[in-house]
């Protein structure tokens, strides 16, 4: 009978209860890890843009095309079998790790960014993100005090003008206004 | 060998980060307020709606009185009152004075005002009083109908911030009661009124107006409602595609009035608060026109505001409303105009109001101090001019050709109240006809010199009403 390879030791069965641990602590490592990865890649992108919807596009295409790329390259092509679970492997690594990498190990320099992303997605009602976001970057959001908002004082929104509540097509029939109208200025 | 190498990793990053974020010793930090979110106004998928301040048990409550929405304990409120408008245009009278019975705050969209005032403003986040252009208030009363909300005060009228644009052939001039008019437009409520007006002005049926999602690609003549500054380069006079402006509110200023209104329950149970708040919008007005710049760079310095310069632009686009402005007779014809103007394109998408929402006490209680105490001083009348650019033409043709001099003239007071500045011209067939309607008209309905005889018979129809542009 043919012996496995060294090389083969990934093919060999392990036990079921390694086998689950692995696949939990996996799926932990590529939710949570995925959600810091975002939020990474979306508080780099906040350095140039404040539009949410770059932020979080970009931010999304850097999340799973970095991984999938390294995938690519470590795929084995002449040896399927040896590839199994190795797509799953390098996501959950690269999730956590650049989590790691960017909220444990560099913080210092990341926290600012952290604080302003969270920030913004608090501002975009995204509060229980945002608190994660916080969480992160080792602060909590208290709201501001009142003397530190003096009356008067303006909090939301720029811009001008309304929404979208359109009416629909028809003009209406001529009406014969009222003459309790003087007319006069 | 690669799963355990993997799986150790794995675990390490995970305690070890764990570990490190929750030892860390966590610092306050000031953050921004959530902006108000309303979504739609459908159903979650589970029956509840997705408009949370409103459900329906606030909405029974409110409307029976017993509201749980906060309208304060009768007499002075102990607390600030809370403002919303529309816009930090419209707020600038209560931004560059501030005053600490008064919180102001400027957002962006009609469904915050809605969802500001269904709060209340005992919420930090809601509001007491908003601050709108009438067509937005219009287009709100259906969602907002449970809190009874009432307009109590006109504070100003725009002025050439709302647009409708033609293309090529497309003028208020030519329009036939009889063909299809085509609009587009941006969903945007005043700009949309704006052109309701005006059509209305002219005698277009409702059915034979046609709104399509986008500019069409044909040749036939089309219109576009616009807010000014939406339009590529704010370019007067030119919009997007070569269109052409055909009127704006600057020509019918009365068309879209700057209005506040607040839930029944609470001006009835802070009257005095109501006033208050009126007196110093009106001052506020009067710095505002005093030192527009000043105003401006006072604005934009605050968190999130536009620049400077957008806002002197958006600034010189509005005028506060004057002492006789406060009459509330041309309160409630504006507000039931607009209302029927609303319903009757199918906008409401609710019944007739069986009462026009509309609160006149606050309006007496003004009308007593002099004109110091509105915005601006009545603008001098304005005499008439013979000629120039025809902005509209309305032809009259009753199916059997006799003219109803009655509503004949109220059409003419309407026009009149609508287009404040502009001459009327009125032409009426038949020989010496048209000095007897008009003269009459005047001396029944006490209409302004701008409205004159035209010369000659019209050329089709019963009587013709020229609008003509002021300038």
């Amino acid at each position: 009978m043919a012996r496995l390879r060294d090389e083969d030791d990934d093919l060999k069965k392990k036990p079921n209860a390694f086998v689950l641990a692995h696949g939990i602590v996996k799926a932990i490592a590529i939710v949570v890890g995925g959600f810091g990865t975002m939020v990474a890649f979306m508080s780099l992108v906040g350095i140039v843009t404040g539009n949410g919807y770059a932020r979080l596009v970009i931010a999304a295409l850097l999340s799973i095309g970095i991984p999938a790329f390294l995938t690519d390259r470590f795929l084995p092509k002449e040896d399927p079998l040896r590839a199994l679970g190795l797509p799953t492997d390098v996501f959950a690594l690269f999730y956590l790790g650049f989590t790691f990498l960017y909220v444990v190990l560099c913080h210092a320099g990341t926290k600012s960014l952290l604080v302003r992303e969270a920030d913004r997605e608090r501002q975009a009602a995204w509060v229980m993100p945002a608190r994660v976001v916080y969480f992160f970057a080792a602060t909590y959001p208290v709201p501001a005090p009142a003397s530190a908002t003096p009356a008067g004082k303006a909090s939301t929104a720029p811009s001008m003008s309304a929404a979208p509540s359109a009416p629909t097509p028809s003009a209406p029939a001529p009406s014969a206004p009222s003459p309790s109208t003087s007319g006069s200025k | 060998m690669r799963s355990y190498v993997v799986f150790v990793v794995l675990v390490f990053l995970l305690i070890g980060g764990f570990y490190a974020i929750i030892t860390r010793t966590r610092e306050a930090h000031v953050a921004p307020e959530p902006e108000i979110v309303v979504a739609t106004f459908e159903d979650a998928g589970n029956g509840k709606p997705l408009y949370p301040m409103l459900d329906a048990s606030a909405l029974d409550a409110a409307a029976d009185g017993s509201s749980t929405l906060d309208a304060g304990p009768p007499g002075k409120l102990a607390r600030p009152l809370r403002v919303a408008a529309l816009g930090w245009d419209v707020a600038a009278p209560g931004l560059v004075e501030p005053a600490a019975s008064l919180q102001v705050t400027a957002v962006d969209a009609t469904s915050d005002i809605e969802s500001r005032i269904g709060r209340g403003g005992g919420d930090p986040d809601g509001a007491d009083i908003a601050v709108v252009p009438l067509a937005s208030f219009v287009a709100s009363y259906e969602k907002l109908k449970a809190l009874q909300p009432e307009v109590f005060l006109v504070v100003g009228w725009s002025r050439g911030r709302e647009v409708i644009l033609g293309s090529s052939g497309a003028t208020l001039g030519k329009l036939s009661r009889t063909e299809e008019v085509r609009v587009t437009s941006g969903g945007i409520e005043a700009p949309t009124m704006l052109a309701l007006v005006a059509f209305d002005a002219v005698g277009v049926a409702p059915d034979k107006v046609r709104v399509l999602p986008f500019a069409p690609d044909d040749k036939k003549p089309f219109f576009v409602m616009a807010d000014r500054a939406s339009l590529d380069g704010g370019t007067v006079g030119a919009g997007p595609s070569g269109q052409k402006v055909v009127l704006t509110s600057a020509d019918a200023a009365r068309a879209v009035p700057l209005v506040a209104f607040a839930a029944r329950s609470f001006l009835d149970a802070h009257p005095e608060d109501v006033t208050s708040f009126a007196k110093q919008w009106f001052s506020g007005n009067v710095g505002v026109r005093a030192d527009a710049a000043g105003a401006s760079r006072k604005i934009a310095a605050m968190p999130k505001a536009p620049e400077a310069v957008f806002l002197l632009e958006r600034l010189g686009q509005m005028e506060p409303a004057a002492a006789d402005d406060l009459a509330p007779e041309l309160l409630q014809e504006l507000v039931r105009h607009e209302m029927e103007l609303w319903r009757a394109a199918g906008s409401s998408g609710g019944t007739a109001v069986s009462a026009l929402p509309v609160a006149t006490a606050t309006l007496t209680a003004l009308a007593k101090p002099g004109p110091a105490d509105a915005g601006a001083k009545p603008a001098p009348a304005i005499g008439p001019k013979r000629g120039g650019n025809v902005l509209l033409v309305r032809r009259e043709s009753p199916p059997d050709g006799k003219l109803d001099e009655e509503a004949f003239g109220a059409t003419l007071a309407w026009l009149a109240t609508v287009f404040d500045r502009s001459t009327i011209r009125v032409t009426v067939k038949g020989t010496g006809r048209t000095h007897a309607v008009v003269s009459a008209a005047i001396e029944r309905l006490h209409l302004p010199a701008r409205v004159i005889e035209g010369e000659g018979q019209p050329a089709t129809g019963a009587a013709t009403i020229e609008v003509l542009a002021a300038l």
